[in-house]
């Protein structure tokens, strides 16, 4: 018995394979196809053969992603002080964001300009500084407000549930 | 780069577990990951290609069971043997003090196996006088300790020295009061409910809040199960779908039209535009077991041909509750997220993903 | 010195040697010239500076003071003092209702102390007169400590030592707690003071001596 080249799998004496007999299936095969111990030439079969299709279930596996997300997400709320008047609309506070955080790639995701909160995106690395660059913002157009920052995580599907947002009466 | 520079660059670490499995699988984890991660305030599904919810999920929805606040609630009333041998021993209880951050506040929970787990403060800790130990992610200087009873110790008999001391501390020395989300689990016996036992206090039952969503034209990434980190112009990886279902569930426009210079978000290639796709999510105190009968029906969605290729389930947990999964301790350092996500693939493949924040262990 | 150098020969001296004695005047101008010839280099405060003298010591014994002797304490070493054991208190008599009548005195005592304890005492005064009182005798209890098992021990005060308490409980069992990082409540007649241990770690009567300082709030 040897392993065939072509295929890798191990073979065996087709007349042993019948037979039952292990022994003679320890034989080699030529690679003619004739068997050394019987000299027959039926071939080689293969000793295992795959029996009827069943797939074999694959068996649980696992990977671990460390610190894997490029992005930071943030949920913000803008805070106006001195009453209304200010309209903003989204590219308006995509234009605050961006001279707020500049040099760091922000995305706006989502903005609602009733609740004038906004979901951002950013860079890892540049969680930190857009975070301080937001909290040192003291007005807009000359008058004063704040950025209060709900909720951040590196998944963005972590900022659909907060649960500290959940009130009961 | 100097140091102060180089801190301005580091994140919160982070962890995603990515699981692959089958679910008739004997050796498939999924209905433990379930059951040990106590505590959910929201689940939520998506299932594409889908216009009218099936009524089997909608029976399940709708049986979901409802859950009670209880607002001053001393912690001594759960360490009484009346309320052990009531509930915890039959069935599972579970309670979780509402509206108490636990980066800041005093914290308690009751866990199903009948752990008690209190989080305090140092002060706390230094008056209460119950042995415990310090939390994981302290530091030098430690804030924070972690106080464990388990209330079906045999160790823990009406007369025993523990339970009187522990009983002493938490009554006369110093007593806890919270507000309690309780919910009770059991397996059709009969007896008394937690209304009728806590009758004194101001009990309230809540139902969870189901909301329904059909969403038209969503494009949905391609996913082959056996790929779990995507293949090039075939599927899309694990960590991408993650990406993508959070960007659905807040409705991010995923457009990336040239003229908006909003956001440069996408969807993750390759994906194909599904007609109708609908979602629906339940905001509450929801326990694992429902969570698992959830998850039956979703897996039984596929007995029938469809044309979706797969469904996801996403649960979150509380960011205030002092364990994630088992009794591992979870922290809040900048967000308190510990979440997972099931995808099930029409072959009953499914794909588990869990998400940590920083101050949390290795989900099992 | 110069007198001794310059005097003049005795005559007896100066008859055997054959010598015209001079006189001390005549001497010193001689003895200045020839310096001079014979350094003519030198200056003249040089040459005054070589005549006087300095004294060159040539040998120098140290007295050795001899300390006194310690004459020795009639007491015991700690070692010793301990085997002794002079302050254990016996098994047989370590019976809580044999020193509530050694709390009851020591409750006059703090009265006498504070001029009768009446209800509207300033809190002030009387904690500065607890701190320096003694402690004998008081049913003290744990209430903060970083150690949660000593938390809620109350007893009787039977000895006090540097470091710690020794404290019968009402079980009949002797307690020795420590006083670092424990804080202690007093009460007597509806007034409860706090100690804080850390602060305390004096012997009882070098606390009487010692004047300590309020604090805003101490952190176990």
């Amino acid at each position: 018995m040897r392993c065939s080249p072509v295929t890798g799998e191990r073979r065996a004496c087709a007349v042993a394979r019948s037979l039952g007999s292990i022994a003679h299936a320890q034989s080699t095969v030529e690679p003619d196809g004739r068997c050394r111990s019987c000299d027959s030439n039926k071939g080689a079969v293969p000793l295992f053969p795959a029996g009827p299709n069943i797939a074999p279930t694959p068996s649980p596996t696992f990977h671990r992603f460390r610190n894997a997300s490029q992005h930071h997400y943030m949920k913000i709320c803008f805070v106006k002080f001195q009453g209304g008047g200010i309209r903003l609309n989204a590219a308006h506070f995509k234009q605050l964001i961006i001279s707020v955080g500049a040099a760091l790639p922000v995305d706006v995701l989502t903005y609602e300009e009733k609740t004038l909160s906004a979901i951002l995106r950013v860079p890892s690395s540049g969680l930190v500084k857009l975070w301080s660059a937001l909290t040192l913002l003291g007005s807009y157009q000359n008058r004063k407000c704040a950025f209060r920052v709900i909720q951040t995580s590196p998944f963005l599907l972590a900022l659909s549930g907060n649960s500290r947002e959940l009130i009961l009466d | 780069m100097s140091v102060p520079l180089r801190r301005l660059r580091e994140t919160p670490r982070h962890l995603l577990v990515c699981e692959k499995s089958h679910m008739r699988h004997e050796r498939s984890r999924h209905a433990a990951h379930v059951r040990s991660h106590a505590y959910n305030c929201r689940v939520s599904f998506l299932i594409p290609e889908c216009g009218i919810l099936p009524e089997a999920l909608k029976s399940v929805i709708t049986d979901i069971g409802e859950y009670y606040l209880v607002k001053n609630l001393s912690l001594h009333e759960l360490v009484t043997h009346e309320f052990i041998n009531t509930f915890v021993k039959k069935g599972s209880c579970y309670a979780l003090t509402y509206n108490t951050k636990i980066d800041q506040d005093n914290a308690a929970a009751l866990l199903p196996t009948g752990k008690l787990i209190i989080s305090v403060d140092k002060d706390t800790y230094e008056e209460l006088g119950l042995q415990g130990r310090p939390s994981q992610y302290s530091g030098k200087k430690v804030m924070r300790y972690i106080v464990t009873i388990d209330l079906t110790d045999s160790a823990f008999d009406p007369d025993s020295k523990k339970h009187k001391r522990v009983l002493w501390a938490l009554k006369e020395k110093k007593p806890l009061e919270f507000d309690f989300l309780l919910s009770w689990h059991n397996k059709g016996a009969e007896g008394s409910t937690l209304m009728s036992y806590f009758s004194k206090n101001q009990i309230q039952a809540h139902q969870p809040k189901a909301t329904f969503s059909t969403l038209r034209n969503l494009q949905c990434p391609v996913l082959h199960s056996n790929e779990l980190h995507g293949k090039l112009e075939e599927s899309c990886s694990a960590q991408e779908l993650f990406e993508w279902l959070g960007a659905v569930c807040n409705k991010v426009g995923l457009d990336n039209k040239s003229f908006s210079f909003l956001s440069t978000c996408c969807c993750p290639q390759p994906s194909t535009v599904v007609e109708q796709a609908y979602l629906c999510t339940i905001t509450g105190f929801i326990l694992p077991e429902k969570i698992i009968q959830l998850l039956e029906q979703l897996c039984c969605y596929f007995d029938e041909p469809k044309l979706a290729q797969w469904v996801t389930l996403t649960v979150h947990g509380f960011a205030d509750s002092p364990v994630s999964w088992r009794e591992s301790e979870h922290g809040f350092q900048k967000g308190g997220e510990n979440l997972y996500n099931f995808v099930v693939f029409r072959n009953l493949d499914y794909w588990l993903q869990m998400a940590v924040g920083a101050n949390d262990d290795c989900p099992p | 010195m110069e007198r001794v150098i310059y005097s003049k020969l005795p005559p007896q001296a100066a008859k055997l040697l054959d010598l015209q004695p001079q006189g001390s005047q005549e001497a010193e101008a001689f003895v200045s010239a020839f310096l001079k010839r014979s350094m003519p280099r030198l200056k003249d405060e040089a040459i005054q500076d070589m005549l006087t003298r300095k004294a060159v010591v040539l040998e120098h014994s140290l007295r050795r003071r001899t300390k006194e002797k310690r004459k020795k304490t009639k007491g015991f070493s700690a070692k010793q003092r301990r085997e002794m054991r002079l302050f254990e208190v016996k098994p047989e008599q370590q019976k809580y209702e044999l020193f509530l009548p050694l709390h009851e005195l020591w409750k006059q005592y703090i009265r006498d102390l504070c001029n009768g304890l009446r209800p509207d005492a300033q809190p002030q005064m009387i904690q500065t007169k607890l701190l320096k009182a003694d402690l004998h005798g008081a049913i003290v209890t744990v209430t903060k400590s970083k150690c949660p098992s000593y938390v809620g021990i109350t007893g009787i005060i039977l000895q006090e030592m540097k470091h710690i308490f020794k404290i019968i409980t009402k079980e009949d069992k002797l307690k020795v707690i420590p006083k670092l990082n424990n804080v202690f409540s007093l009460e007597l007649d509806g007034f409860i003071s706090h100690i804080y241990g850390s602060k305390f770690q004096l012997r009882a009567s070098e606390r009487s001596a010692k004047k300590f300082k309020a604090k805003g709030t101490i952190d176990l």
